[in-house]
């Protein structure tokens, strides 16, 4: 079989490799030779085309910006003591400083509301806030006692804007379901000097609660522990997701109240 | 063979440039810009204004993935932060008191917002110092320059939040700091929006 010539180009030298493959083929000296340089260019136009490739991509991935623009945040939660308890809304803006659009000065209004109409504004911007004024960064938190006539669905909502240039930002709105959790607990027994109290609804509704733990131990009243323990939590729920804050009430009674 | 590589560098170079010229392209922003120590001898050079008509919005709640652990981190030490009278401290415990901490690891988060703000607040008025040259009119437009700064500012304060969360496995603890992050990644960006122009 007569050698045959190899063309110039890569594709030649791949056609050709093929056949040596397949056993279609077999080299000269002088083919040998030529294959190798032919491999050689073959190789380094490759080299080339990936480098290019890559030089393509990372000029790509070089020129994305960093994130820019304003995030907003709003939230609410419980706080209390035995005295009172309050819901607690909080509104945050905050702006990157090398913005193309150069906002500065940003301002958060956010307001809470009860069920009954009672409703508590706070406004604050880079004057109200930061020790140091930050122009970028505001936060407002109005607060609401919790009244146990006044329970219910809670609304927060928190304008969000830039007072130079006068520019909006986006609003967020959110409802917050309040209510006074009550747990029942009866007298089991004395252990350790303390009464001890176990979980226990008269109406079976122990799901609706908001138990500390189960079961909780009292100091006796002079000397004397009452048939029945009562546990008030502040529960709050939000988007699905309840918390039970403790607000250091309780009472001992010799009445059992429904767990609510 | 010089054919080859005549015809590979030449892709190569025509790659590059076009690469180049779309990213010069990219995000360019032209403003009316006066060199104001040379105001008098020069005329304005021109330059377009990036239009901010309207805003583009990433709503944590439906794609949380979409803000980044830098800004929810900011937001939070902003949050538990700078409370400077007892009603505003009790309020800030008892926000962190639902992440599950105790009262010492409620302690050393509040004290690490404290350092957030102390270290991003000199940042803040130097950002600010430089907006308020312009303030109130702002027809005049920042320089290239202090574009630059305002960039640089901003990396800066990146920097600082990273660190600050690098930081909190050793002063909460491993499962503080678990307990945190569970609550800024699953609870908190939920609740966060980033809002920004649609043509940036």
């Amino acid at each position: 079989m007569r050698a045959r010539r190899l063309s110039a180009g890569p594709f030649a030298a791949l056609s050709f490799t093929e056949a040596l493959y397949k056993g279609e083929r077999t080299m000269d000296l002088h083919e040998k030779d030529s294959f190798a340089q032919s491999s050689q260019r073959t190789a380094a136009t490759s080299s080339l085309f990936i480098w290019a490739a890559v030089i393509f991509v990372c000029l790509f991935a070089g020129s994305s910006k960093p994130v820019q623009g304003i995030a907003t945040y709003q939230d609410a939660w419980g706080v209390g003591d035995a005295e009172a308890q309050y819901i607690v809304g909080c509104g945050v803006t905050e702006a990157n400083y090398g913005d193309d659009w150069e906002l500065h000065n940003v301002k958060v209004v956010t307001t809470l509301r009860s069920p009954n109409g009672r409703s508590f504004t706070r406004t604050n911007s880079v004057y109200y806030t930061w020790s140091q004024g930050s122009n970028f960064a505001a936060r407002a938190e109005p607060t609401l006692t919790v009244d146990e006539n006044d329970v219910g669905d809670y609304t927060l909502s928190s304008t969000f804007s830039s007072a130079c240039p006068v520019t909006p930002l986006g609003t967020a709105s959110m409802s917050i379901r309040i209510a006074i959790a009550v747990t029942n607990y009866i007298f089991n027994g004395l252990e350790g000097g303390y009464c001890r109290y176990d979980l226990w609804c008269p109406n079976g509704n122990a799901s609706a609660t908001c138990p500390s733990s189960n079961p909780v131990y009292a100091n006796p009243i002079q000397n004397i522990c009452r048939n029945y323990l009562h546990d008030y939590r502040l529960k709050t729920t939000i988007a699905g997701v309840v918390l039970c804050t403790a607000v250091g009430k309780a009472e001992l009674a010799n009445f059992a109240l429904p767990c609510t | 063979m010089k054919l080859n590589l005549r015809i590979s560098l030449t892709l190569v170079i025509a790659l590059g440039l076009v690469g180049i010229s779309i990213i010069a392209s990219k995000g360019t922003t032209t403003m009316v810009a006066v060199d104001r120590a040379n105001s008098a001898n020069k005329a304005p050079v021109t330059i377009e204004q990036q239009p901010v008509d309207e805003l583009e919005m990433i709503d944590g709640a439906k794609n949380p993935e979409k803000i980044s652990d830098q800004v929810a981190y900011s937001l939070f030490f902003r949050v538990i932060c700078c409370r400077h009278d007892d009603e505003e401290k009790r309020q800030g415990r008892a926000y962190l008191r639902r992440l599950g901490l105790d009262e010492m690891e409620i302690e050393t988060l509040i004290a690490a917002g404290e350092e957030f703000d102390q270290r991003v607040g000199v940042l803040d008025i130097q950002a600010a110092e430089i907006q308020m040259r312009y303030h109130p009119d702002h027809l005049i437009v920042p320089t290239p320059d202090e574009r630059k700064q305002l960039k640089q500012l901003q990396k800066q304060k990146e920097r600082i939040t990273d660190e600050m969360v690098a930081s909190l496995p050793t002063r909460l603890g491993a499962e503080g700091y678990a307990k945190v992050r569970q609550f800024v990644r699953e609870t908190m960006k939920r609740k966060v929006k980033m809002s920004k122009p649609k043509s940036a």
